[in-house]
């Protein structure tokens, strides 16, 4: 799929023991196909230290059964504080 | 208890009870239990319509006789003071304070008065103005020709290590004159030397904000992963790992929780420690990186209108993260602006924010037009970001002088505000922060 504007995105965490995993196995850990998956944002390091990624999924495709602590998690609009 | 009210009198009894207070005779005409303010002069009340209207008030027999003001005492619980005293009108004298500077408001001073409340000369004696040291501006991106003209010098600027959005439509340092140039240019006020990083998360356009192209959360996870990278390389070349520190500054944040996932939610931002951006700020601290955000604007006294009048737990999400320095914002005279986000942080994070408060609400950057202050806990945030930058100058985030260490020394060296005992308060954190009582404790 394309990513479009309107696409509900939510944000999930995935594992890599050895520096972040691919796209494609991002994808395997979740269950979803690479095609689900923000190609802009990629995978993010949240905490390398901890072998801790995040990625950017199409909210309408993520199943359940997540392991807790793996999301999904909101990705909420943010605005400037003036 | 003795409280201070006003009576309203003819002049001719005002006067001789003020003759009588002065000189401690019996003053004829006084209301019994009325102690004049020999302090106070009567006040000789308004033109002839005035005159008419407060006659009205006091006994008929005076009322064709000019009316005065005189302030006094009365022993009466301040729940259920008298209405009248020997047939006069009795008035409040309330306590006063200054009105708290709103959303919309003139600017309140300069960023010279910001330089000068912080001391920002005795910084620079110290050799400590911000060289070597790079500030993240994390925002909606910096104009270098906007600052060069208001500054009258072209600030450093390190464009290789600026973060670009996917899609990004201007280079680093070319973006529109906004938000993020007011930021950069209140960073500098206490390290005019240090070099801006210019990150643009808020002029992110990613997919997935909802039914409209948006800034999320999301663009940030994105910067700060390229930023903690490049910070921890090792490489110390043409990377962030090239400066003697890295301060972030983050003047945004989300103004309601109705922008989140519904509470409960274990996904949640706005009061989850879990969610992957609070990981990654801790990840980051502990890396060497200090950072700062914004408390908010939802202050109880004049909110932001995006904050829908709720000004309970108003530090949220990240601004309440025990990672991060949540920055409060007053004037140059050390009086709380109205709309600057009250603690306790939202319940599930930590409670005593926001930490510190740094000055707001100056004409300095006039990114918004010439007479427009850089306002918001947006400008206190780069202030106190500028803050530590010249502290960094002297000591480095990779000696023993963590940020978590740091934002200790920042919260106990914070200046008491005026009325106010040490330790931490809602409105103000733990005081108004003051780098050179930090500065001083490293030796150069």
């Amino acid at each position: 799929m394309s990513w479009k504007a309107d696409t509900e995105a939510a944000l999930m965490i995935v594992k890599g023991k050895d520096g972040p995993p691919s796209l494609d196995e991002a994808a395997r850990q979740l269950d979803v196909a690479v095609e689900d998956l923000d190609p802009d944002f990629g995978v993010v390091a949240i905490d390398p230290d901890r072998g801790l990624y995040s990625v950017r999924v199409d909210a309408s495709k993520l199943g359940r059964g997540f392991e807790e602590g793996q999301g999904p998690f909101s990705d909420p609009d943010i605005s400037p504080m003036r | 208890m003795s409280i201070p009210i006003l009576l309203l009198m003819p002049s001719s009894v005002a006067s001789g009870a003020q003759v009588a207070a002065m000189t401690g005779t019996p003053a004829p005409g006084l209301p019994a239990g009325f102690v004049a303010d020999t302090q106070f002069p009567m006040i000789l009340l308004g033109d002839q319509d005035t005159q008419s209207r407060v006659s009205g008030f006091a006994a008929p027999e005076f009322a064709a006789e000019p009316q005065v003001a005189i302030r006094g005492f009365v022993d009466a619980a301040i729940e259920d003071p008298p209405q009248s005293l020997g047939g006069f009108q009795v008035f409040a004298d309330p306590r006063i304070e200054p009105f708290q500077t709103c959303i919309g408001d003139r600017p309140v001073g300069t960023h010279d008065d910001v330089a000068e409340r912080l001391d920002a000369a005795g910084l620079h004696e110290l050799g400590l103005d911000g060289e070597g040291v790079a500030i993240a501006i994390v925002d909606t991106g910096i104009n270098l020709v906007h600052l060069r003209a208001v500054m009258g010098r072209t600030p450093r600027f390190d464009a290789v290590n600026s973060w670009a959005p996917p899609n990004a439509d201007h280079e680093a340092g070319e973006w529109p004159v906004g938000h993020g140039t007011m930021c950069a240019f209140d960073a500098l006020i206490a390290a005019p030397a240090a070099t801006l990083v210019d990150v643009p998360v808020l002029s992110a356009k990613l997919p997935g904000g909802g039914s409209a192209m948006s800034s999320t959360l999301s663009a940030a996870l994105l910067a700060f992963s390229q930023m903690l990278g490049s910070w921890n390389s090792g490489r110390g070349n043409r990377d962030l790992s090239q400066y003697r520190g890295l301060v972030c500054s983050n003047s945004w944040g989300i103004f309601h929780p109705s922008w989140d996932f519904p509470a409960g939610h274990p996904g949640r931002y706005c009061d989850n420690p879990d969610h992957p951006f609070m990981l990654q700020l801790e990840a980051m601290s502990r890396g060497g990186i200090d950072m700062f955000f914004a408390a908010g604007n939802c202050g109880a006294d004049c909110p932001d209108g995006r904050c829908q009048n709720r000004v309970v737990e108003a530090v949220m999400g990240a601004s309440a993260s025990i990672d991060v320095m949540s920055v409060a914002g007053c004037d140059v005279h050390e009086e709380r602006v109205g709309y600057s986000s009250q603690g306790p942080g939202i319940t599930g994070l930590h409670q005593m924010k926001p930490d510190i408060t740094a000055y707001t609400h100056f004409l300095g950057s006039r990114a918004f037009g010439d007479d427009a202050p850089d306002s918001g806990t947006s400008a206190a945030c780069p202030v106190a970001a500028g803050c530590m930058a010249a502290i960094r100058g002297r000591v480095s985030p990779r000696t023993p002088a963590t940020p978590y260490m740091m934002y200790d020394h920042l919260r106990v060296n914070a200046l008491v505000p005026p009325g106010r005992t040490a330790g931490w308060n809602a409105d103000y954190g733990h005081g108004i922060i003051r780098p050179v009582p930090i500065a001083s404790l490293f030796p150069g």
